[in-house]
This record gives C-alpha cells, structure tokens and sequence, in this order.
C-alpha cells in the first residue's frame, strides 16, 4: 500500500493506559449520588402460569423504596428481531406467564443490596406449573407442551416453530443421482457460554427534567435506545445510553435485558439512580448462552471430490422466546454457502422454542457449529474418496469475483490462497495420516484443517454508521463516533483512520464514543461492520473535514487544494515545503473567512446501498452484504492415547481480512478466537437439567486459563488496500476465526487417533470410547 | 456476591478461640484462609452466626519436627508455605506436587492445608498424598483433645467427624522408613486448572535388593464420596518382587474396587492408568 | 451490625475506614475508597480478577475481610505507577497489545509483578502457571505472555 503513516501499523491501543491503571471505568464501577442498588425475582419454574404476585410484604421493608411486576410496566414486548414476519414476542418483566427458569418476574430497589435481597424473599408469587419441554426435537412433536403456537407461515406440523428459513437452488434430487459418493451425518453442537469477565450491569437514572440516562454494558447503545425507549414508552430523545467501557460480550449483550428495563423502572418510580449487578451464577443461570445447533448434513460429491449436492437440516434450540434464533438459522444457510461452490443446495433451518433460557449470539454466531459439521464431513469424504483434505477443499473453495446464489459478489475473495499458505506453513501434507504410526507410543499427533467465511456489516438498525470530526483551533482533533470499544479495538483503529487521513498523530486525536445524545448512529459493535462500516464512515468524516481544511488553507498559501498536504498539523504545498501554514492557523482563517466555519467534518456509510434491507431472514432472498472475509485454520494437536486428554499445540490462521489496520490488534482477535475454538470444541459445555442450569461457576464451566494458552501462527492474506478519498473494504476479524478452528481440531483430533467426534464437546471419554470401539472392531 | 452478615471474633489463644467456639457451639465457624468458607457462605449453603478466626493466634502456621522426625503443621500453614519449606519439598515431594496444583497461586496463598481437610472435599488433591502418609490430626475442644487418623476423619462428601466445637490445632505425619518414595498422579476434569477428574496417591517401601514391596499405600480422590485408600489393590502388592504385571495387576484391582457415581467408565480406565504410573514414579524414585 | 474501625494501608498511605465485619476487602477499595481497579468477575475466587498484593503476595480481595487486612500492606493496580512513570509491566502490556476490553489487567499485572518480583527472569512455563488464577476471555494469553517476558528482559 502507499505510504501509509498509520494503517497497517500495530500501534498499542489509545485506552491501553486507563486499562492499564485501573482508571477506566466499566458500568459495574460507577456510583451516583443518593444511588439505589436493584435485585431481580426470578421464575423458578421452567414453564408457568402467573397467577398472582404479592408484593405488599416487601413494599414494606425499611429500606425498599420501590417494587416493580409486570403490571407496573406498559406490557410493551421486545425481541432481538422485530419484523411483520417475526414480531416481539417477550415482557421485559413477565405478565401471565414465565417460560424459562430465570425469566424476571418482578424487581426491588432498596438502599443496598443485603435489603434488595431480602425484599425478594418478601415477595410472594403464584405460580401454577405447566408441562415444559427442553429437547428441540422433543418440543417438535405433536404430543409436546405449547409454549408458543407455531408460526404460522411454517406448512410442516411441527410444534414450538419459532421460525423456519428454506432455501436452495438446483435440483438436489438429480445431484444426488449423479453423485458417485453420498454421505449422510448428524453433528451436534452444544449449549456453551461467553463468560464475559465483566457481569451483565446497568445502572440508569431518570432525573427531573424527563430524561433518563443510562449506563450498561452493551454491545452498542442505539439499539438499547430504541428498545428502551419502546417498552417505557419514552421518547427517544428522553433516553441518553452513554459509554461505558465494556468488560467482554461477545455476542451476550446486543439487544434488550430485563436488568436494563428494571433499572430505568426503578428509577423512573424512585426518582433514583438505580444500580443493578448480575452476579457471575445469576449470569450462568439466566443471561443468555450460545445457541445449540444441531446439524443433519447429507453431500453428494463426484468421484474426484467434487460437490454435487448438499442437504441441510438446522436445528436450533433457541429457548423460551425467539430471541436471535430466526437469525442463526438464517445465518447457518450463508455458513454453508459461502465457502464451497454447491450447484445443488436445499436448506432448511427451524428455530425451535424450548422452556430453557432465551439463547443469544456467540462469537461466530451459528458458524462455530455449522462449520464444525462441513468441515468433518469433507474429511471423511475426502478420505473416503482417497483424497487429501487441502485438495479437496482448493478443488471446491470459491474463487475471487464468484457470484453467490444470493447474486452478493466474494469479490476479492482470497480463500484458494489461504488454503494454500496454510497448508504450507503447517507442512500440512507431510505430518498428516500418521494415526497408524508407531502404535505403541502414548502420544499421537495429528493436523487438521478448516475453512470458514463471515459477512463484514449487514444491515440492521440502525442500519447506517454516521460521524463527526471536529477540529479544535489548536488543531487538534475531537472525533464523535456511535461506536463502541468492547475490547476489540474500536477506539484505537478509528483514530489511526483519522490520523492518516488528516496527517496528525494518534495523540491528537480525542475519541468520543457511544453516547445516543451527542454522537451519531452506529450499527453497533456485533454485526462485524466496525472495520468496514464504522470505519469508513469516520474515514468519510476525516477526508470531509481535510477538505474543508484544505480549501481554507489553499486561500491562505495562494495555491489549489489539489496541491495541499498535511503532515503532524501542519498544511505543506506538495514538492514546496516552505509554502505552509499550521491547522491552526488555517482554522482561524476558516472562521474569519469563511463565514465562521470552524471546521467540522462529516461522514455516512452504509453497506448494501442499492438495497432497501437486510435479506429475508425466512426465504434468504435478497442482497446480505457487500464484503466477505475468509480463512483457514490449521491445528495441531497431541492426544495422550491412554487418558484421552487432547492438547491443542499449534494453531495456524491464514485470513484473507482484506487488509489489517492494526496488525497487533488483529493478531489479538485472532490469539482469542484461537482460545474460544479450543473451549469449544474440546471441553465447554453449560449442562442443565430439566431446564435448570447445573454449571453455575467457572468451577464447573471451564474456560482456557494462561496454562492453556496455545503457539498461535498467523498468516495475512492481502486482498484489498487503503487508498486516500475512497472507501476501503476491509474485512472482519472479530467473528470468523473461531469456526475454521473449531473443525480444523476435530479434523486433528481424528487424525491424531482415527475416532470421530461429532458431538461437540470432545471429551476425553469420547475419544478412549472410540478407540475401544476401534479395538474391538479390528478383532 | 456479598457475603451474608456475622458477628466477628478474633481469639488470641487457641484456648479463647474453642471457649467461643463452646459458646456458639454449632452457630460458629472457623475462619482460617476463607477460600471454602467464604464461598459457602456467598452460596447460602451455611449461614454462621459468628465467624472465629484464627488469624490472631500466633504460631498456628508453624512446621516443625518432633525428636522422632515427625512433623507437625499447625492448621495455618498455607499450601504456599507447605511447597515453599525446602524440608517439605525434599521429605515428601509428591505431597508438596499435589498442593501445587491445588487452586491456583493467590489460592494457594490463602487456603490451608487444614481447612481444605476439614472443607473434605472428595477430589481435593492434598488428600489423598496425606491418606498415604499416614497422616493424623489433632483435634481440640476446651475440655480436651483428640488424635484422628486422616483415613477415620472422612466420612462423606464434606463431612468429617469433626465436632462443632472443635478446632483442628495439628496435622502430624510420621517419619517414612527408608527405601520409600511416593508418586501423585491426576487428570482434571477439564482443561489444566480446576478440578481433579481422578487423583492418585502411592506411597511405596521397597526392599532395594530383591525388588519386594514391603509396604504399599494407594489412595484415591474424586472417585468414591470421600477420598480413600485401596486396600484390596494394597494387599495385592505387599510382599510381591515388583515386575511389572503386578503393578497392572493392581492397577485393574484399583479399577475394579471404586464405586464412582460420575462418568464411571472414565474414572475407572483414568484410575488404572494413573495407579500404573504412580507406581512406576515411585519405583523410579527409589532406585 | 456494628461497623467497627479499621486501619488499612493501601499503596502505601494509611486509610481509616468504618465497616461492618463481612465486608471484603474488594468491597471496601471499591465502594469506600473509590479504588475500582479490582474487579469482581465471579466473587467465588476462580477468576483472579480481584486480585490484590498482600506484603508482595498475590490474593483474592473478594474472599478476605477488610478486617483481616489491616496490619499487611495491600498494594492495588492503582499504586504501581509511581509519580506519573507507568511500571514496566503496565508498559510493556500497552505495547505487546496484551489489553482488549481490559477487565481483567489490573488483576494479571499485579500478579505478575508479584511473579517478576520473586524470579526476575521466569520461563515461559513458570509464567503461565503463575498467571493460570487469572481469567482471560478476550487475548487467549498469548500477548499476555509476551508482555512479562518484555518486562523480565527489560525490552519493551
């Protein structure tokens, strides 16, 4: 890329010192005067009727200074989606009925905690039980307990249908018939969690003049805006959600909680800032985990590898409402599709409601699972067939300017070239099919490889990015974006955008970030459009402002903008360095000539501009987005053949992310994905019973620790760049890293030791089973 | 999480400290390092009136020998400051390796020793290095005292035969003969922190010229309710020449013995492979 | 319950605070002396983020008694620069990109620096068996591990 002074650089984080010192703080650290602290009552019961809530007991509690059910709200629902097809279906605070152990049936605020708490032990319900159901495929037969009627544009007479995506092209029937190999696999994902380090946390406070302002750990504050404002019944410009940092989210803190409509309740009724603090178990029992997916896979492939035809079905158990369900089944479909050249595809995803608690997004949102199931089966195919795993994949990857079925282009699509680094910087070809080496030795090692894609930006509300940049007249600059910091970097990479395109340096630079009151929309830190979206929105912004800049200073220096330069604050005429003045100086003359204008950039970017909308969630029909990114994983793995225990060695990321911005930044996401996959895929698992969580600490839920930590290898793959004055494409890399990993360790794992896993976690037992069932095949 | 209200003692003498404990008899705790109480007591699972400490008694986190070369830890000796005695770490390594993966460093830096017997969880790792060392407490009331062998002190899943109003003042073990070596083997439930999926404890005497096994202790956590010795397997050992069929022969007996209520197929093959190898360990460390 | 109180001495100065005698010693840097650096992420003592140095040693401020700190000398993340100048550790885990959403650091360079401070130049395993009390969801350790092997060379 042309000189470039700031992206592409690995420049440390602009928030690294607070973070680093303890000064940022996080929604869980701040206090306002006269502060309230608020409890939530939780439904015991997997699947009840309300029929009565006494709360005179705890109304009356020295301390208790005020008590919210269901009947004190506007009884105004919410969902992650709300469209004509799939409405909001759940309260913020139960009416008549609960549907899932945890769901918020009433809350307390009360001077400290020790009082909230007692006040809910004061607080009399009831409840009359109903039959509840917890197994999707269970809750699908005609025999199961309703939780909600089916929806009523699915034909097939299933039960609990929260929603249906079908899709396809070809004819599948005559792939199959053509198809020299068909194989046929089931592959379950399980139920795991994001374990986010900072609890889920709000503190809200409503003041005199109406308007109620709102601290909460998030994943982006306009859409809380928006769904705070409609089941309070405010207007949106009474509702301010401010910047906190944020302690993790991953996926579990996008759309609207009960603890956030509780405390704004609490102190619209009190009058009060009102606190509320999820504990880690509270967090582990009844915040939202990660969607469970099972996968029915059946491909017909020609004898040279080839994809013929592919058959999915898609399971997910979204829980007690909708939530997020109708989305990962709809995002399982491009999961398929977006890697592969399928000819011939019939796809069909249920969404299905089970009395457990409501399920959210989770890094990689339903690629994780869907991937895991791909991936496994194109080695056995591969195997099957006499064929390596890289070839087989080069044989099917999508090429760069391939249309997708849904007419979206992969335009620069670089996958071919990261299956091919990665294979060879792993050596993939020579390490692996050792499994029947040397018998006897206690340790195995094997390789395993596996592909994935995501979507960088897709539309959805506020459906645009929008920002300011505002230059100081000492020349600094004051940038106002929507766009929140959750730990991936945000603050940071939009900064090196403005500073390369104004020619100041990162600390001239002040961010302020996520408050709905004084910066612009943003579409929020979970679609994967921060880099793509947000960034070329301030990249818009900072080129408007240097082009204003410049016209001011072009008058002063007697030369033509198109001449100008600037570098460290100053404004040079190109190849006459002695012509200059400073931005300071060229701001003052902005003001005194210019009518007072003292510089203010602006900038918007939306992707998919020649589309209306986000595609069909239920036909996939339409336009999704404009820029892909892909990968290929590798891992290596060292299996103890006597307990079973795996450890993931090495693992290797090539990803074609367009460009980096920030290397280091990047390096980090992906160091992070690599931990997540090895989570994933080799030990965690939130088990329940009977709707009750069971793994309530991370005692009992186990995520990587530092003794964990695994080598981890990356390979850029290059297929965009930045150029001054046009939008950039850029491509995520806060999502898609997790999925290749996940199969590319089940791949080594069956390397390693010739057992295939397909339920997810692979628990040591699972292999030493395996490899009984082996022995005693062979005899 | 908070923890619920008490009232706070803090004794100067071990004397004051069961005179409260006398008084509160079952409406009291002691507080030693608070990892396991603390958490109990965040969790609602007990709700003390008042919490005693010891950490106002002086001495209580001593290691010391008798003139027999037995030793004895007060109940404030901490896993860190067991594996950081360099007499410990050279008389019973495999005691000193148990503790280290307990918990993690700043709970190592807190917790005892003594309260994590008497917390009696089944798959603490300290347990099972100390059934086969033999080791026994001290126990005190204010009207007396008593001495209860580690293996006697258990009795299910977080219960000891302690008394509410008693205090655990000693944890002695006595000297090993020569020619002994002990080995601590384990997988974890998951990943490399937590939890102790199966924990093996083998403490061998072998007469250096024939190879026999004079003494064989094998203990166990994590797979019974309480943490165990596997006597049946112990008695296939002792007196043997040790070649390597019988040690798998009483890896299989372990196997065979235990009773485990969770995942048992695995606990029983991670049991047997894990007793083969703590053997092989303590062989190896006798020479 | 009756407050009772007590003396603590926090990096280095000394803090006379009235508290009842089940608050933690988290509780009170946090909600009395506006020291929110510790973090609490699980309150149970498995995710480090709490952490705190007692006379140099790492522990969990979640699961001790304000009480039964005084007398120690308790020194938090806020307390590790001094007049201005950031501690290596604080440096080098800026530069090596060892920070994401940052809820976990003030518990992981404190212990760190506790690991620095009693083996000046660990290896790579003693490191992470050091830092295995402290939870991270977002870097997977790998620049965390890089930052203290910065530190311990004195590169940055």
């Amino acid at each position: 890329m042309e000189d470039l002074l700031f992206i592409g650089k690995s420049i440390p984080r602009k928030d690294g010192v607070e973070k680093a010192t303890g000064r940022a703080l996080y929604t869980v650290d701040m206090v306002l005067p006269g502060m309230l602290w608020g409890k939530i009552l939780r439904s015991p019961y997997p699947h009840a009727r309300i029929l009565n809530i006494d709360t005179s007991r705890a109304e009356k509690l020295h301390g208790v200074k005020a008590v919210i059910t269901g009947n004190e709200t506007l009884g105004i629902k919410h969902g992650f989606v709300e469209t004509p097809r799939y409405p909001p279906d759940q309260y913020p605070l139960a009416m008549d009925r609960v549907r899932y152990i945890g769901e918020e049936v009433a809350a307390v605020a009360a001077v400290d905690e020790y009082v909230a708490e007692e006040a809910l032990n004061l607080i009399q319900v009831d409840y009359e039980e109903l039959p509840a159901v917890f197994d999707a495929e269970e809750a699908m037969k005609p025999g199961a307990p309703e939780i909600h009627p089916s929806h009523p544009k699915v034909k097939e007479h299933y039960k609990n249908i929260g929603g249906k995506t079908e899709s396809g092209w070809g004819n599948v029937e005559r792939g199959f018939a053509d198809s020299y190999l068909i194989r046929e696999d089931r592959f379950e994902g399980q139920l795991r969690t994001h374990c986010y380090m900072e609890p889920q946390a709000t503190l809200a406070s409503f003041d005199f003049s109406g308007k109620l302002n709102v601290w909460t750990s998030s994943q982006g504050p306009f859409i809380k805006r928006a769904k705070l404002a409609a089941t309070l019944g405010l207007p949106q410009s009474n509702v301010r959600v401010l910047k906190a940092y944020v302690g993790g989210a991953y996926g579990g803190k996008i759309d609207l909680f009960a603890h956030e409509f509780c405390a704004s309740l609490l102190s619209i009724k009190t009058q009060k800032p009102v606190k509320i603090v999820c504990s880690r178990d509270e967090v582990f029992e009844s915040a939202r985990h990660g969607q469970p997916i099972l996968v029915e896979l059946k491909t017909g492939v020609k004898k040279d590898g080839t994809l013929l035809a592919q058959q999915v079905k898609v399971i997910n158990n979204s829980g007690g409402y909708r939530g997020s369900g109708v989305v990962v089944i709809f995002l399982c479909w491009g999961f398929v599709m977006l890697c592969y050249r399928i000819p011939n595809l019939k796809y069909d995803g249920y969404s299905v409601y089970t009395n457990n608690p409501v399920r959210a997004p989770q890094r990689g949102h339903g690629a994780p699972n869907l991937r895991f199931a791909v991936e496994s089966q194109m080695d056995m195919i591969a195997e099957e067939l006499g064929i390596d795993p890289v070839e087989i994949r080069l044989k099917n990857a999508r090429q760069p300017g391939d249309i997708l079925p849904n007419e979206d282009s992969v335009r620069n699509c670089g996958l071919i070239e990261c299956i091919e680094r990665a294979a060879e910087t792993t050596q993939f070809k020579e390490k692996y099919g050792r499994k029947e080496s040397s018998k006897e030795h206690r340790f195995r090692r094997g390789i395993g490889m596996g592909v994935s894609s995501y979507f960088s930006g897709s539309l959805i509300y506020p459906n645009a990015s929008a920002a300011l940049v505002k230059l100081n007249d000492d020349g600094t600059v004051s940038l106002l974006t929507g766009a929140l910091d959750i730990g991936q970097g945000a603050e940071t990479i939009l900064s090196q955008i403005v500073a390369e395109e104004l020619g100041v340096s990162m600390d001239d630079i002040r961010v302020v970030a996520a408050d709905t009151e004084t910066t612009p929309i943003d579409i929020g830190v979970w679609i994967s459009g921060g880099a793509y979206v947000t960034g070329n929105a301030v990249k818009l912004a900072a080129s408007d402002a240097r082009r204003q800049l410049f016209e001011a200073a072009a008058q002063e220096l007697e030369a033509s903008p198109e001449e100008l330069i600037a570098k460290n604050r100053e404004i040079f005429v190109k190849d006459s360095p002695g012509r200059s003045i400073s931005f300071t100086q060229a701001v003052t003359a902005s003001i005194a000539k210019r009518r007072g204008n003292p510089i203010i950039g602006q900038g918007h970017f939306r992707t998919m501009k020649d589309v209306p909308a986000h595609p069909s969630l239920a036909t996939t029909k339409g336009r999704w987005s404009d820029n892909y990114a892909f990968d290929a994983q590798v891992a290596e793995v060292e299996v103890d053949m006597e307990t079973g225990q795996v450890k993931l060695l090495k693992a290797t990321t090539a990803h074609d992310c367009g460009f980096p911005i920030n290397p280091l930044i990047v390096e980090g996401q992906i160091d992070g994905q690599v931990s997540m996959a090895q989570g994933h895929a080799l030990w965690e698992e939130v088990l329940m019973e009977k709707g009750k969580t069971i793994s309530t600490s991370f005692l009992d839920y186990k995520i990587p620790c530092a003794k964990d930590m695994v080598e981890s290898h990356y390979i850029d793959v290059i297929t965009e760049k930045y150029e001054k004055d046009i939008p950039y494409r850029t491509k995520e890399v806060g999502e898609g890293y997790v999925s290749g990993m996940v199969a590319a360790i089940a791949n080594a794992v069956y390397d390693a030791t010739g057992v295939r896993v397909k339920t997810l976690p692979i628990h040591p037992e699972k292999i030493l089973m395996g490899l009984k069932e082996k022995k005693h095949r062979g005899k | 999480m908070r923890i619920p209200k008490f009232e706070y003692v803090r004794p100067l003498t071990v004397e004051e400290a069961c005179s409260l404990l006398y008084k509160y008899k079952t409406d009291a705790k002691i507080l030693a390092g608070g990892t396991d109480l603390f958490v109990k007591m965040k969790k609602k699972k007990i709700l003390p009136k008042a919490v005693i400490s010891l950490n106002g008694i002086k001495r209580l986190d001593r290691i010391e020998w008798d003139e027999r070369e037995n030793v004895g830890m007060g109940p404030l000796v901490t896993h860190d400051g067991l594996v950081r005695h360099p007499t410990m770490r050279k008389k019973f390594d495999f005691l000193c390796e148990a503790c280290l993966k307990i918990g993690t460093r700043q709970v190592r830096n807190m917790g005892t020793l003594a309260g994590n017997l008497c917390n009696a969880s089944p798959s603490s790792d300290a347990s099972a290095p100390l059934l086969v060392l033999e080791a026994k407490l001290k126990l005190v009331h204010l009207y007396g005292e008593r001495i209860v062998p580690l293996e006697d002190f258990f009795v299910g899943p977080f219960q000891t035969v302690l008394h509410p109003e008693e205090i655990v003042a000693e944890i002695r073990i006595p000297k090993l003969p020569p020619h002994t070596a002990g080995s601590y083997q384990y997988v974890h439930k998951a990943s490399s922190v937590g939890e102790t999926l199966v924990g093996v404890a083998v403490l061998l005497t072998v007469n250096p010229e024939d190879a026999t096994c004079q003494e064989a202790r094998i203990g166990l956590s994590s797979v019974a309710p309480t943490p165990i010795r596997a006597k049946a397997a112990e008695r296939t050992l002792k007196g043997r020449r040790m070649d390597a069929k019988i040690i798998e022969e009483a890896a299989q007996v372990v196997s065979d013995e235990i009773q485990p209520r969770s995942r048992p197929w695995y606990r029983r093959e991670m049991a047997r492979v894990l007793v083969e190898r703590a053997i092989f360990q303590a062989m190896e460390k006798i020479g | 319950m009756k407050k009772q109180l007590i003396d603590l001495r926090i990096n280095g100065d000394s803090c006379e605070v009235a508290v009842e005698p089940q608050r933690t010693l988290l509780e009170v840097l946090r909600e009395d002396l506006g020291l929110t650096g510790a973090k609490e992420a699980c309150g149970t003592g498995e995710c480090g983020a709490c952490t705190v140095l007692a006379d140099g040693k790492p522990i969990l401020s979640c699961l001790t008694l304000a009480i039964e700190a005084q007398g120690k000398e308790i020194t938090t993340i806020e307390g590790l620069s001094k007049a201005g100048e950031l501690h290596p550790l604080q440096k080098a885990f800026i530069q090596q990109g060892a920070i994401q959403c940052g809820y976990c650091t003030s518990g992981m360079i404190l212990n760190a620096k506790s690991i620095l401070d009693e083996n000046p130049k660990p290896s790579r395993e003693e490191i992470l068996k050091g830092l295995e009390g402290n939870l991270c969801r977002c870097t997977g350790y790998n620049k965390i591990l890089e930052a203290v092997m910065a530190a311990s060379t004195g590169k940055d």
